[in-house]
């Protein structure tokens, strides 16, 4: 894997399950991350854990940015994740989720053109963290991304989680960078709010590696609207979605109830499954 | 030829085993005409030439469904849920009453275990469902093999002497008989491991070999989706990944996926979710869209081969 090519992929809008196993890796793709965000002007606010923060700054210097200035001056924020993540000693989803979308309305008030977040999350093995709180949390800040003002690197140390809870929170990400990662890696999926009318715009492939983050951004997107509404889901950029992926859009359809979801762009192959899992659905 | 009325909530599976096609529709039509005079619905689903014989010969041919099986069941696997259960799920509460021909001379070797297999599961599948489901069997064209799988797979069997239970009666054993090892060709054969974040790279690969092999764009597409199933249940179920092989014959681009699982509900695939198992609806999707799919499964891994037409 590339780093530099990859990281240079990620964009405000990502969130991204960044997976590694060596703390060089870790550091490598965090100094460059870090390193773009300041470069161009975005807030950067890091929470880290296992990654010692003096490496962090020395990563990003490294990288052509300048950390002491950006830590002086507040663009650059370190701090540590456990006491952002648990500030009670667990794990509250909503409550984390709503704080860092106060850091990101403070970002947009100070004039930044958009937060970058890098979230450290060994802590999260560290503690014993229930995986099921953590997709909780993983899949609901789904909701921060879609307006293109906020970008996450969230990093998975490969040697702290089980193989199999892995690759269930790698798959609250719209996109995950892992082991076989190869240099013309894009993110897997990118949404964009839409405000006319009011939906998603989905752009990318929705398959196992991602399917809990699509079936999250789909609940969020109809959650945010009156009853009576129509929420309309423009599918024409998705080259791919699986059964899952057809499943969660028929079921958010029942789900929002008495909203309406409306589904347009869907390419014939999105289109025969839909059949065939509302057929089943009927029975 | 007399039939006694079953209980309203009894599966009824029978073979019919035929001489001709005189005996075919003799007997047929008959099964035919007085479900329609209980008020049941009837489904013939029979290989077109077959059809065309019965439905000439039913008074009310438009009272009566009728599905080409070597289009609706070109797959074995996909009649269960996608031509049986769809049918008795559009009447819901009713009787209904079935002809259903998945065996017939010209099925290939390749397709013909998953035929059998399929004739075995209807009766788990159908297991307390209030359905009537005749099989016709061409005694005359069909091979002994065939034949006395069907004694394996029906409980009650008739022909020009009458209905009786069949003493051979073993559906499990013939469920097993085929679960046996699908072997590699010694032709040139493209192999790819994958995994969870190579998916995308899985997809384009089949997709150009799938180009290459003349399939059309909505096929391409069937078949990514289908393999994308199976490595999601590698994902799931199976240690995180496992090892896609790819070969074209004249007839078939095959796709062969193997990974460590096992698929220990021999009906995962063959129902419509609601009593379906683990990997189950993906399964079931993959019979929807593919050809032919043949399954060897052990606790030791799985192995499925999707067959899709080059040429239809």
């Amino acid at each position: 894997m590339t780093t530099g090519a990859v990281v240079g992929q990620v964009d405000l809008g990502d969130h991204i399950c960044w997976t590694y196993d060596v703390e060089t890796a870790g550091l490598d793709a965090v100094g460059r991350f870090v390193a773009a965000g300041l470069l161009r002007d975005e807030k950067v606010v890091c929470f880290l854990d296992t990654l010692d923060p003096a490496a962090v700054v020395a990563a990003v210097h490294e990288r052509g940015a300048a950390p002491e200035e950006a830590l002086a001056d507040g663009r650059l924020r370190i701090r540590p994740a456990t006491e952002s993540y648990r500030p009670d000693g667990r794990l509250d989803p909503d409550r984390m989720v709503f704080s860092l979308a106060d850091e990101s309305a403070r970002a947009q008030r100070e004039g930044h053109v958009g937060l970058r977040l890098v979230g450290d999350m060994s802590w999260a093995a560290r503690t014993g963290t229930d995986v099921a709180e953590l997709c909780r949390y993983e899949a609901s800040v789904n909701r921060l991304f879609p307006d293109g003002r906020v970008a996450a690197l969230c990093l998975y140390d490969r040697r702290l989680f089980p193989a199999d809870d892995l690759w269930t929170v790698a798959a609250t990400h719209p996109s995950t960078v892992g082991p076989r990662t190869g240099r013309t890696w894009i993110p897997l999926l990118r949404a964009y709010r839409t405000g006319q009318p009011p939906g998603l715009r989905l752009v990318g492939q929705v398959d196992v590696s991602n399917r809990a983050a699509f079936a999250a951004m789909v609940t969020d997107a109809t959650d945010r609207l009156p009853f009576g509404r129509a929420v309309v889901l423009d599918l024409s950029g998705v080259s791919f979605a699986d059964v899952a992926a057809a499943t969660a859009l028929v079921d958010a359809g029942r789900a929002a109830r008495p909203r309406e979801v409306r589904l347009v762009g869907c390419r014939p192959p999105l289109r025969r499954l839909l059949d065939l899992v509302g057929a089943e659905v009927r029975a | 030829m007399t039939r006694t009325l079953p209980n309203q909530d009894t599966f009824v599976h029978e073979g019919l085993f035929y001489p001709d096609t005189d005996a075919l529709v003799a007997g047929l039509v008959p099964f035919v005409t007085s479900g329609l005079a209980a008020g049941e619905p009837v489904l013939v689903a029979m290989p077109r030439a077959h059809l065309e014989l019965v439905r000439d010969a039913v008074a009310d041919a438009d009272a009566v469904s009728w599905a080409d099986m070597a289009d609706a069941g070109r797959n074995p696997g996909r009649i269960i849920p996608w031509v049986l259960q769809a049918f008795v799920e559009r009447h819901p509460g009713r009787r209904v009453r079935i002809v259903g021909e998945p065996i017939w001379v010209g099925r290939s070797d390749t397709e013909y275990p998953a035929c059998a297999q399929h004739e075995a599961m209807i009766n788990a599948a159908f297991t307390g469902r209030p359905a009537t489901i005749l099989c016709p069997y061409d005694a005359t064209g069909l091979d002994d093999t065939a034949l006395a799988d069907a004694h394996a797979t029906h409980p009650v069997l008739v022909d020009a002497t009458g209905r009786r239970s069949s003493p051979a009666y073993a559906p499990s054993d013939v469920v097993a008989r085929y679960n046996a090892p699908l072997p590699t060709p010694p032709g040139p054969v493209d192999v790819r491991a994958y995994h969870v974040d190579t998916l995308p790279e899985l997809r384009r690969f089949v997709a150009a070999r799938a180009a290459v092999a003349g399939l059309g764009e909505d096929r391409v597409a069937d078949l990514q989706i289908a393999v994308t199933e199976l490595a999601a249940n590698s994902v799931a179920h199976a240690g995180g990944g496992g090892t896609l092989q790819v070969w074209t014959t004249p007839e078939h681009l095959v796709c062969k996926i193997h990974d460590g699982g096992w698929l220990a509900d021999p009906l995962a695939g063959r129902l419509t979710p609601a009593s379906d198992g683990v990997g189950g609806r993906g399964l079931v999707i993959v019979h929807a869209l593919c050809d032919l799919v043949r399954v060897h499964t052990t606790p030791a891994g799985t192995t499925v081969r999707l067959h899709m037409r080059r040429w239809l």
